[in-house]
């Protein structure tokens, strides 16, 4: 498959940036709009589990950060194009995750600061826009902060 | 044709955020107002309540520099989204910041900051410039001065 063109590299990157910023402000309707009806998420790598199809994918999201803040961000794409409506995307990323009283008790732990590889595959749907049809999140290394009462 | 109009924005709006970063922390003052039109508007009252919106490049960027002048400072911009409009685009891009103040303001020594960057570019004379820049914050770390003085 030839290089991917820009309007396409743009949509993609946009696509990730508005996953990001309506995951940290809980836009969750806008957040669920980034994703394919089957989108399947992985985060085994990062101590999570496999979610399948974006109705459960966003209940079981927002469940576990609702009450936390986090901030995601991801830098320069590898963007491989399979075919004219597929590509695979390696982002690195980093996110700071602070979370609640409550469960900063229980865990011992107030936050971290994490840094690994969103690898996902964007698919080009009906109405043109690309979504994330799925993600696979692995770790390269994340800052523990302790809880102190 | 779309596509080559898309790629210069997209190149010019990152060159300008680049920049920004850059002369904002190197405390470059030319260089920065440069980056800004003359009837710049920055909007950072999430951030302090005490500063309203400023109009005009000038005076903006004379309260940046009160702010910050003393203090040292790191920004970056993240993958943004543009929105392309011919020549004005509207952009939102992730942010994240550390300021270590000269000295301890109410006992925080230094700040690491996330948030975004909500900005209006235009294109005057074939230069992207920044219109109107407002952050809003997603999570902010406060540093408590170590000891502090009496």
């Amino acid at each position: 498959m030839s290089s991917i063109n820009f309007e396409d590299y743009l949509a993609i990157c946009n696509t990730k940036a508005r996953y990001c910023r309506c995951l940290d402000e809980k836009d969750w309707e806008g957040y669920a709009d980034v994703f394919t009806e089957d989108v399947i998420l992985d985060t085994r790598g990062s101590g999570g589990d496999v979610v399948n199809g974006r109705d459960q994918l966003v209940p079981w999201v927002r469940a576990s950060l609702e009450s936390t803040a986090t901030a995601h961000q991801v830098h320069s794409p590898e963007i491989t194009l399979v075919d004219a409506d597929t590509a695979d995307v390696i982002w690195a990323m980093q996110d700071r995750v602070v979370w609640s009283e409550d469960r900063a008790k229980s865990t011992g732990f107030k936050g971290l600061v994490g840094y690994g590889h969103y690898r996902e595959r964007y698919v080009r749907c009906s109405d043109g826009s690309w979504r994330i049809a799925s993600t696979a999140l692995t770790r390269l290394h994340m800052d523990m902060e302790p809880y102190q009462a | 044709m779309a596509d080559m109009e898309l790629i210069d924005a997209f190149v010019g709006i990152s060159q300008v955020n680049a920049q920004f970063c850059r002369t904002l922390d190197g405390n470059d003052w030319a260089a920065f107002s440069s980056l800004l039109t003359e009837d710049f508007v920055l909007d950072v009252s999430e951030d302090n309540e005490e500063i309203a919106t400023i109009t005009g490049r000038d005076r903006a960027v004379e309260a940046i520099r009160q702010e910050l002048d003393d203090a040292t400072i790191a920004h970056h911009i993240h993958v943004p989204e543009i929105d392309l409009q011919g020549s004005e685009a509207y952009v939102v891009c992730a942010m994240q910041d550390e300021v270590i103040w000269a000295e301890p303001k109410d006992g925080v020594a230094a700040l690491n900051g996330y948030g975004q960057y909500h900005q209006h570019f235009v294109r005057r004379n074939g230069q992207w410039q920044l219109a109107r820049l407002r952050l809003t914050r997603i999570h902010l770390d406060k540093h408590r001065a170590q000891g502090g003085k009496p």
